[in-house]
Formats: C-alpha cells, structure tokens, sequence
C-alpha cells in the first residue's frame, strides 16, 4: 500500500499500514523549467510525518537553452514554507555522457520546486543551468535526493 | 417519559412497481428468530413465525381472506418501533422468505407456522457451473461477492446472476452490500503485505455461490458479512427487491463510512440505568472454543506448498487448534508464500490465547423500556434491536459475580442473537465473544484504542 499517513482519528491501525511507513511512492513530477528536455527516470519519495525523502534519477533528452533558467523539478509534497534553504538537504551528482566526468550537486528548494546548485572548479559556486557545471547535452544524468520538511 | 415499543411483521411483494405490504402484526403469536455471523462465512438469519388462524384466513383455498396468499414469494419484514414522547423509530430486526409453512389445528386453536430463513439461502442452493474468466479481476472482496451473486459480464466473460425469487416483481432480486469499514487502499495485484482486503476473481469451482463465498472469497480476508436489511429499488417495471448483506472487512472494527459512524457501543450492566440496557442472565466463560494456533492456507491454483502457520507458545500450553483454508483468492498472479503467510498468521496470532468473558446475556424489551428516556438513548436502543447495526458490534457488560464483593467489566463484541417474542414481552440473548481478539486497535478509542491489549487489523 502507499504511505498511510495521515492517520485520522477514529481510524483502525492495520498491520499493512504500519508496515508501509517508510515505504517509497513514485510519482511523476510535473512542470520544472526544463521539462520539454527531461526524461524522468525516476522519482520517488518517502514521507514519514512532517519528513520528506525524495529521490530522482533524470536524463536529458534535449539540449536546454538559455532560456530555460536554472534547472528545477516539483515537489512530491508541498514543503513548509520559509524553510527554503536552511530546512532542505540533498545532494548527487551530474554525469556528463560525453566525457564521463561526474559532478557533485546540492539540492534545495524554492518555491514549490526543487533545484541544483554546483560549484565549478576555481569559481563560485551557481545555481545549475544550461552550461553550469557544465555544457549540458542530450544524454547528460542527473541524480540526487533531498530531504526536507512537508507543510 | 420512557419509550414503548412494538413488533411490526410484514409480507412484502411488488406488484406493477409498488411494495405492497401484508400486515400480519396483529395475527402474530409468536416468533422466534435466530442471527449470527462468523469469521469467514456467510451470516445467517433463520426463524418461525406463528399466526392466528382461528377465522380461517390464512388457509390455502378455505375462503377467508388470504387464502390466495402467495406464502412462497414474499419477503417477511420483522420491525421493531420504539416510540418516546410521541416520537417513533424504527428498527428493521430481521428479513426472511418462507421455506415451510403448516397450519395446525387441533379443533380449538388454528394457527400457521411459517419457517423462515434469510433469502441468501438461494445462493446456497443455485449451482454455479465452473467458470473460467480469460482475465482475472482484481477487486474488494464484497464486490466479488456481489459480482458472483449478482453476476458478471466483461468481455466476453460472464457469470450467471443467482437466481432469487422475484417475489411477484417484474425484475430480479439482487444483493447489494452495506460496508462496515474501509479497505487500505491495495494496488493490483496486491503487495504482500496488502493481503486481506481485495481477491482474484478467475475461476470458480462447481458449486453454490455461498460455497464459493464461504470456502473462498471470505477466508480470504478473513472477513465477515451476514444479512441486515431488505429495501427496493428502481422504479416501475425495474423495481426489485434488494438483499442487504452487512460487510466488515479483516479489521473487524466498524469504522465511518462515507461520513456514517458505523461503530456502536451498547452497554449492559444488572440493574439498568439511563441509555444502559438490564442483564437478566449472563454466562461468562473461557473462550477455548475459539484459540486458533495452526493455519493452513494454500491459494486457488496451489501456486507452491500451503503455507502453515504455527503458534507453538499457544499450541504448547492449549494444544493444537486449527483451521485449514485451501481454496483463497489471494489477488496476486502467482501468489506468494508470504501472502499466504499473511492469511495464516491472523489466526494464530489473534485466537493464541484463552481469555475468561461473558459469552452470552439475555434481557428483555420490558427490562429495557424504563432506561430508554432521551432521544439519543432511544437511538441507541434502535440500533441494538436492528440488523445491520447490531451484530459485529461493540458491548461493555459490567457484572457483579454473585457472592462477589465488586463489579467486573467485560470488553465484548456480538455475534449472534436469538429473539423469542410473544404478545406480552421480547427476550433477546446476545451471544459475544472477547473484543480484544474480535476488534483491531481504534484510534483515540477509549473503548478499544489501547495499546498493548487490543490488535492491529
């Protein structure tokens, strides 16, 4: 069964429901500034009363663009508002298909949805983008978790 | 003010679309029903019923009144009103169909005796043919059961409704099902650990329809369903008799269903007081009959060894006691061992030990009467005396054994009833069993919320 929470008062505990907390619930995340060149792989979350997990596994199957801003990917569950930085936690990496160098990434959350932050060699670290860390192309991997607290 | 209350029986028949109803209330003499319900078989309802015949009436081609009576093809109606400061309730007790009538006369008293039963027994009594369905179907299993006793028809396959009596109506009867609780919600197939709550509808074996729902379809939860009430529906030509059946799923605990609080409490003590109903008699004893420590489950299909579940703590100190299921739908392609697993271990870790409770008590509506004087307590009453919201239901019987020197409190569940009533008085035995192996853990329930004594569903 899915995550059963919440429980409701009044509600009969079942074996099957304590037995499914911690379990993972995919879910299709919607919207994302580069949604017209991702293919999700996967994306799952577990959710334990206010502590939220989520996990993803994303190929490009395009090229972004400038104009497609920072990368981001929706929330599985709205997350409490004015936690936006010091509340999540997350990171991964980004793999570049072209080269095979991977990347270390940081998740964070703004908004209702979820976004990268990297830092390149001998620079600043930025928010991810069409050519931050790198120059991303059709094939490039991004994976990472975050976890965080739900509204 | 305190309530009064009166027997109401009916025949009932639909004639060009009306419920057409016989009262028989003022005929009757004496009557006698019998209900019960248990874990992972159909319900029952069974009864008599006698009439005064001494005008001749009632006798088949005597030339009274009903001597046309259809005594066959009607659905009797057993209601008790129970009337408070002019207000009145209703309890529908019981519904059953004539299965024998005789007229005995010994030249002073003429009366008709009625046999009854509940109309379910015709699903006992059809043969399903095997059926195999090119596709399982995946599905609660109240609406399995619906789908074998209504019938089914999806793509080419179909199952053949059971044939009710039409009782004078145009079209046919049918069963629908009142729930009691909610399912979790389950994928399909189901996980393993979702097991109890759905089935695999794919082939049936040669049979009733009530075989197949009491060797099959309720093991599998375990659930319990029994009969409750009868109503019409549809209109006009369609208007037909509806059977209601009661549906409690493997949690055992009534909970709200689409915004109805299905839970009740009614409490008895000896004496009686306000909304708390008199003990005339209590047995309480241990409850060995119902330990259960070893379950053998194999699912329809024999997909790998049955499983069977041992409780060698229990079957150590009370000896083996089994119960053997060899024929679940468990709603998985192939099931696995661990969702067998899952149907055997609630019988031996919710029947593992022997508890001392009271197991039966009997009043009367004439004891009851005096404590019923608010509306909320008259609803209560209503609810003890009907047939959906009585059986499978929560009781708290407090006793003073005699000799004893205080009160002892008893968490019960009831599971059956036997109503004798005559023109003067009602007696009601309830039989019960222990709520702590019979209820799961309810919430923030004062009664049955707590931890470490009552079980998970």
């Amino acid at each position: 069964m899915t995550n059963p929470f919440d429980f409701s008062s009044g509600a009969v505990l079942t074996a099957a429901q304590l037995n499914s907390i911690g379990a993972w619930s995919s879910y299709t995340p919607s919207g994302g500034n580069w949604s017209s060149v991702v293919t999700v792989d996967e994306a799952a979350y577990v959710e334990v009363n206010k502590i939220v997990i989520a996990k993803f596994k994303i190929t490009l199957s395009g090229t972004p663009t400038s104009g497609m801003g920072n990368f981001s990917i929706t929330q599985p569950v709205a997350e409490k508002g004015g936690d936006t930085w010091a509340g999540s936690a997350g990171g991964g990496y980004i793999h570049d298909s072209s080269t095979s160098y991977s990347y270390p990434v940081q998740s964070f959350i703004s908004g209702t949805d979820i976004f990268l932050r990297s830092t390149p060699d001998g620079a600043a670290d930025a928010n991810v983008d069409y050519n931050s860390p790198i120059v991303f192309a059709s094939g490039d991997e991004f994976r990472f978790f975050i976890c965080y607290e739900a509204a | 003010m305190t309530v009064t209350t009166a027997w109401v029986i009916q025949g009932m028949t639909i004639d060009s679309g009306s419920v057409v109803l016989e009262n028989f209330t003022t005929r009757t003499q004496g009557l006698s029903i019998r209900q019960e319900a248990q874990i992972g078989r159909f319900g029952t309802s069974h009864g008599r019923l006698q009439l005064d015949n001494q005008d001749n009436a009632l006798t088949p081609a005597g030339g009274g009144s009903l001597q046309n009576y259809d005594w066959f093809n009607a659905v009797y109606k057993f209601k008790v009103q129970s009337t408070l400061g002019g207000s009145t309730l209703a309890s529908d007790v019981c519904f059953m169909v004539c299965t024998d009538i005789r007229f005995d006369d010994d030249g002073t008293r003429s009366v008709a005796i009625l046999t009854l039963a509940d109309p379910f027994i015709y699903a006992a009594r059809d043969q399903v043919t095997a059926i195999s369905l090119s596709s399982p179907v995946y599905d609660s299993l109240d609406e399995i059961m619906l789908d074998i006793v209504n019938g089914y028809s999806s793509g080419g396959d179909a199952i053949t409704a059971v044939a009710f009596p039409r009782f004078a109506a145009a079209a046919d009867s049918q069963m629908t099902i009142e729930r009691g609780n909610n399912d979790i919600t389950v994928t399909a197939p189901a996980n393993d650990n979702d097991i109890g709550y759905t089935g695999k509808l794919q082939t049936l074996q040669s049979g009733s329809a009530r075989d197949y729902i009491n060797n099959q379809v309720l093991p599998t939860g375990p659930s319990v369903a029994f009969p409750a009430n009868v109503s019409t529906s549809g209109s006009g030509a369609s208007t037909k008799f509806d059977f209601n059946a009661f549906y409690i799923n493997r949690k055992l605990t009534r909970e709200t269903v689409g915004g109805n609080d299905k839970f009740k409490k009614y409490v008895f003590n000896e004496n009686g007081s306000a909304g708390v109903y008199p003990i005339m008699f209590a047995s309480t004893q241990f409850n060995s009959a119902e330990v259960s420590n070893q379950a053998t489950v194999q699912d329809q299909g024999a997909s790998g060894d049955a499983v069977v579940s041992n409780n060698s703590t229990s079957q150590q100190g009370l000896g083996v006691r089994s119960v053997n299921y060899n024929n679940v739908i468990l709603p998985q392609a192939t099931p696995s061992q661990t969702a067998k697993t899952n149907v055997a271990e609630w019988w031996t870790t919710r029947f593992d030990t022997v508890s001392f409770v009271t197991q039966q008590i009997t009043t009367t509506l004439g004891a009851i009467e005096p404590h019923i004087d608010t509306s909320s307590q008259n609803t209560n009453f209503t609810d003890l005396l009907s047939g959906d919201d009585c059986l499978w239901t929560y009781a708290e019987v407090t006793l003073t054994p005699t000799g004893a020197s205080s009160a002892k409190t008893y968490k019960c569940v009831i599971v059956g009833r036997s109503i004798d009533a005559t023109p003067s008085d009602t007696r009601i035995t309830f039989d019960l069993v222990s709520a702590i192996d019979n209820q799961s853990i309810k919430l923030d329930n004062t009664d049955i919320g707590i931890l470490d004594t009552f079980r998970l569903g």
